[in-house]
């Protein structure tokens, strides 16, 4: 409750023209005082009900300070980001006949948004939020225009490459590789099975991600037997797959590894590239949907929309409260465009759905 | 009661319990909202712009576990403020008396 309390008095806080060491103050002082009533006997209830509503508070105190104006040059830009769209979209329509994909141009609305807001409330994840518009016209551009929609995919890879760089700053070097490092060896595997055909054996540089993991193993000793034996199943079943060209019998080099993992107590191995268990799930899960999905059913195309899940999960875990459906909407509304598009061929009154993103804005704001 | 006047009898309040011996934000709105009929969520920016005003001190009591607990101390300028503001309250309720009175007993 004191929690809600703090949190919900530091975002009205940022209504007013304060320095953010004043701010700090001030949400020290309240955090003094619920402690000092605390202190007193009184109940979390009773001393927030003294303390009365952030509301209030603020209330009160916009007596001493001026309410923050937000810089009208981005608001006048995101006003007029929609009529400059039309204009661009019915030139290029009949200028160069480009009605389709020229609607894509209409993505730039939500992102002159995105960036504005970014810019005058200090947004540290600007390129998170705009990675799936990134994203999308990317991807779009590669499929029309260099008919390129495998593997141009992958580029939705930059969406959870950017949440992982934005929300992880404080990790490792080896957490944060590992953490990349599924995304990296996908794009590595598809790109060089599509250039040379040769998807198999490229695949072990799949085994990357394993061997970043084992890396976080504590104990030296076990660190290295799981390690080397890795590499080495690897360089033998590569060796064996090429001299005798039979692929399956090689894969039989891994046992070496089976055994050395049994040998070490068969632990899972720990990565500690999320924070919390939640995460995790959440990263493994969707990661497995993604490649499953795409694979089972032909469907990379739409089932790297389940790799929003990770920058979502991340965001309802760690945004600020007032902010979260805010924050969540434009992958919401990334996917919504997408499975509109793609389900039901929408794809141009589709961007329609970025609407939703200043919708969800006005009322969290209100 | 009109605000702007009440919030002027927060001040003349809130210097007051201060001059008394120092306390803390919480022990000054606790004191005041016992005693007076007052909005307990207007004391704390009244406290802080007196602060800023150079009216008040603040000391850090580090006695007790956890972060420093700030406490006020009234400044020369904040008695002579307090007085100032003592003598214009005095006048105005002596005048206000008078009038009340002449009406009701004259």
């Amino acid at each position: 409750m004191v929690d809600r309390f703090l949190e919900a008095l530091r975002e009205k806080l940022h209504l007013f023209e304060m320095s953010e060491d004043e701010r700090q103050d001030i949400l020290s002082d309240y955090e003094q005082m619920i402690r000092d009533g605390l202190d007193k006997g009184k109940s979390e209830e009773e001393v927030l009900d003294m303390l009365g509503t952030p509301d209030c508070i603020v209330d009160s105190l916009s007596q001493e300070y001026k309410m923050k104006k937000r810089l009208p040059a981005s608001e006048k830009i995101v006003a007029l980001s929609p009529f400059v769209c039309t204009i661009l979209y019915i030139i290029m329509g009949i200028a160069g006949g480009l009605w389709h994909p020229g609607w894509l141009i209409f993505l730039l609305i939500p992102v002159t948004a995105i960036v504005s807001d970014s810019i005058s409330e200090g947004e540290k994840h600007l390129l998170t939020a705009i990675s799936p518009f990134l994203a999308v016209i990317f991807f779009f551009f590669l499929g029309f225009f260099q008919g390129l929609w495998h593997p141009g995919w992958l580029v939705f890879f930059i969406v959870p490459v950017f949440a992982i760089f934005n929300s992880k700053k404080s990790l490792s070097l080896l957490a944060l590789l590992t953490s990349l490092s599924p995304f990296f060896t996908l794009t590595a595997f598809f790109i060089v099975g599509h250039i040379t055909g040769v998807y198999h054996p490229t695949w072990v540089v799949l085994l990357l991600v394993l061997f970043l993991g084992i890396l976080h193993e504590k104990k030296a000793a076990e660190r290295y037997i799981l390690a080397g034996t890795l590499a080495f199943s690897t360089a033998l079943y590569l060796v064996l797959g090429y001299a005798f060209e039979d692929w399956l019998l090689a894969l039989g080099a891994y046992l070496i590894f089976a055994v050395a993992l049994l040998a070490t107590g068969n632990r899972i191995i720990q990565i500690d590239g999320f924070d919390t268990p939640l995460e995790k799930s959440v990263g493994v899960v969707s990661l497995l949907l993604f490649a499953l999905i795409g694979y089972f059913f032909s469907l990379f195309a739409i089932s790297w929309l389940f790799l929003l899940l990770i920058p979502i999960t991340s965001i309802l875990l760690n945004a600020r409260e007032s902010k979260k459906f805010t924050a969540i909407s434009p992958f919401v509304s990334v996917a919504a465009f997408m499975l509109i598009g793609y389900f039901g061929g929408y794809w141009h009154p589709g961007w329609l759905v970025f609407l939703l993103i200043p919708i969800v804005a006005i009322i969290e704001d209100a | 009661m009109n605000a702007q006047f009440k919030r002027g009898i927060v001040e003349l309040l809130v210097l007051k319990t201060v001059e008394e011996r120092p306390r803390s934000s919480f022990e000054v709105i606790e004191v005041l909202s016992e005693a007076v009929d007052v909005n307990e969520n207007t004391i704390y920016p009244i406290l802080r712009r007196l602060s800023k005003q150079g009216y008040f001190d603040i000391e850090k009591d580090h006695s007790d576990i956890g972060a420093p607990r700030k406490v006020y101390t009234i400044t020369k300028e904040g008695e002579e403020r307090l007085a100032e503001f003592e003598r214009e309250w005095e006048t105005f309720l002596q005048n206000v008396l008078k009038i009340l009175g002449g009406k009701r007993y004259g």
